[in-house]
């Protein structure tokens, strides 16, 4: 948001920073538990384990691979708070763990929308599940662009294009909050039956 | 026509990943698994609350933890711009 920071101050503009990332690593960690409650119970299991490694599953590969994302995004913010950096600490544990977690989010919104898609391309605007991958793909781009173009020389401690890593931030947050928007209609949307009969055929 | 009781399963495939799969039963009847669904509508435990307020469930958790991040990432979008060094440090 243009302003804030000089409004907040800097100090106060990367604990705003660092507690989204914090709202993050508990969404995408309540993601992963989704996907490992989808999964098969281990035989005689009474109750599911905490982590549990199912590589065979596109949605677990999709939520773990978020979850740590959101851990890198948490080193990045939190570090990010410290006010006097060298410029090899900033670029060493500010920009490289941004980079890590902007690659994490890119994969995991790639295989959720081969999740809920079953390809490289689709088109159901009708669909909320659609909806939400393709703004989530689209926010990882943008979340990308701004890792790529927020490069910090660890010899100089300047930013590569600075204004072009906010623009991409603000993009991608503008892609992914309308995504975790659309997740409460896809949450209570009325499911069509998973047996459906077909049509009769004419003889 | 009448369906073929050992018709195979249809499968969706990404890759290794299997994202959905089609069943004909013997009445006839298509049954569908897909992946993203079975995560988000788990078989036999319908959606609780209101679309907008449902603190009981861990789906509207999610939405309301990412959209709070995503909110905070607006509000500010670079952290480390003011902090550094030179002349990206500046104000």
């Amino acid at each position: 948001m243009p302003g804030y920071a000089s409004a907040a101050g800097a100090r106060w503009d990367a604990v705003t920073f660092f507690t989204g990332s914090l709202f993050f690593t508990a969404a995408g960690f309540l993601t992963y538990r989704e996907a490992v409650d989808a999964g098969p119970r281990a035989p005689g299991a009474r109750r599911r384990r905490f982590f549990v490694f199912q590589p065979h599953r596109i949605d677990w590969w999709a939520t773990a691979v978020q979850l740590a994302g959101t851990v890198f995004f948490n080193v990045s913010t939190g570090v990010a708070m410290v006010s006097d950096l060298s410029a090899n600490a900033a670029h060493q544990h500010v920009w490289r763990p941004d980079a890590f977690g902007s690659v994490a989010f890119l994969v995991a919104s790639a295989l959720a929308w081969f999740e809920a898609c079953h390809g490289w391309a689709a088109w159901r605007p009708r669909s909320w599940s659609w909806w939400i991958t393709l703004l989530n793909l689209t926010g990882s781009v943008a979340f990308g662009v701004s890792a790529v173009a927020g490069y910090i020389s660890p010899s100089t401690g300047q930013l590569h294009n600075a204004e072009l890593s906010n623009l991409g931030t603000f993009t991608g947050a503008l892609c992914f909050l309308a995504g975790a928007l659309l997740l409460m209609p896809e949450r209570t949307e009325d499911t069509t039956p998973a047996v459906t009969t077909p049509a009769p055929s004419r003889t | 026509m009448p369906v073929q009781q050992d018709q195979e399963d249809q499968q969706g495939r990404v890759g290794p990943f299997v994202t959905y799969i089609e069943r004909v039963r013997p009445d006839g009847a298509v049954a569908r698994w897909d992946s993203r669904r079975h995560r988000k509508h788990p078989p036999g435990t319908p959606a609780t609350g209101s679309t907008w307020w449902a603190p009981r469930a861990r789906g509207w958790w999610i939405a309301v933890l990412f959209a709070g991040g995503r909110c905070c990432s607006l509000l500010a979008p670079c952290p480390v711009t003011p902090a550094l060094p030179g002349p990206a440090g500046t104000p």
